[in-house]
């Protein structure tokens, strides 16, 4: 079988998509022109190496991914991550004395559906927006771009036990803004 | 949930806070044996942190998703693939 080709126009057109992608992430035009412009170079240097089996744009933004984390892992540099020492106790306010939820989470109807709704997207966009700077920094490069643990700490000079707590706090809140934001109140989300 | 904590501590028990942290921790690393063992023990029993757990996991799903559909003007819409 010939390699798959992948046209020049094809990659571009998909440049919108991944600048979008990549705001989500980075929070600046400048910084995500960049990470895409420096994606969209190494895609066509590399386009050979492109499987084939899955989509393009797949394939696109794992490169992406790849340059969002070496950002990242440059703006670490710079600016210290504030190695974020409060302890897991900070969280107690969901929990009573006994470890029971004070606020019970809910049952989420039909979560699947939500997968192919955009507005869903969006209200998972805006509850990521509400995580604090590091918090998210931490939670972005766990779940969306696919980093182990071992390597956030390692780029970002933190200790496993802080990375989890972290990610733990992403998941509470991120968990709370959804249920709130889109399985309260969603179409079709009234079976509780 | 209701739960009763006859006297003293019971090492394997946990409870919805600690079980919680366990649940986030077991999709960054592999739980040890006596985590694994109490955690189960605890969603056995426990139908608050069976929707915790569900919800940790359907997130994860919806963010690696969000990634990879990259979110264009609809031409990509990621239910749509799943109807093929």
């Amino acid at each position: 079988m010939p390699p798959p080709v992948i046209e020049l126009r094809e990659l571009e057109s998909h440049r919108t998509a991944l600048v979008r992608f990549a705001m989500a992430q980075l929070r600046d035009e400048t910084h995500a022109e960049d990470c895409v412009q420096e994606a969209l170079s190494a895609a066509i240097q590399n386009a050979d190496l492109f499987a084939g089996g899955s989509s393009v744009r797949t394939w696109l933004v794992g490169i992406l991914k790849h340059k969002i984390l070496d950002h990242f892992r440059k703006a670490s540099r710079e600016r210290a991550i504030v190695d974020d020492e409060s302890s897991y106790d900070e969280l107690d306010a969901r929990f009573k004395q006994d470890g029971h939820f004070i606020e019970a989470p809910a049952a989420w109807a039909d979560p699947e559906q939500a997968l192919s709704q955009r507005e869903f997207f969006e209200v998972l966009e805006a509850c990521m927006d509400r995580l604090p700077g590091n918090i998210a920094l931490v939670f972005r490069m766990r779940e969306i771009m696919g980093a182990d643990v071992d390597e956030i700490c390692d780029e970002l000079s933190i200790t496993p036990n802080n990375c989890w707590i972290m990610i733990y706090r992403a998941r509470m809140s991120l968990r709370e803004c959804l249920e709130k934001r889109w399985f309260a109140s969603a179409p079709g989300a009234k079976s509780r | 949930m209701v739960r009763v904590r006859p006297g003293g501590e019971e090492p394997m028990k946990l409870t919805c806070k600690e079980a919680s942290r366990l649940i986030s921790l077991g999709l960054d690393r592999e739980l040890g044996l006596s985590e694994r063992a109490s955690l189960r023990l605890h969603l056995a029993l426990c139908d608050t942190c069976n929707k915790l757990k569900a919800h940790f996991e359907f997130m994860r799903q919806a963010l690696s998703s969000y990634s990879s559909a990259g979110r264009d003007d609809g031409d990509d819409d990621p239910g749509k693939r799943r109807d093929l």
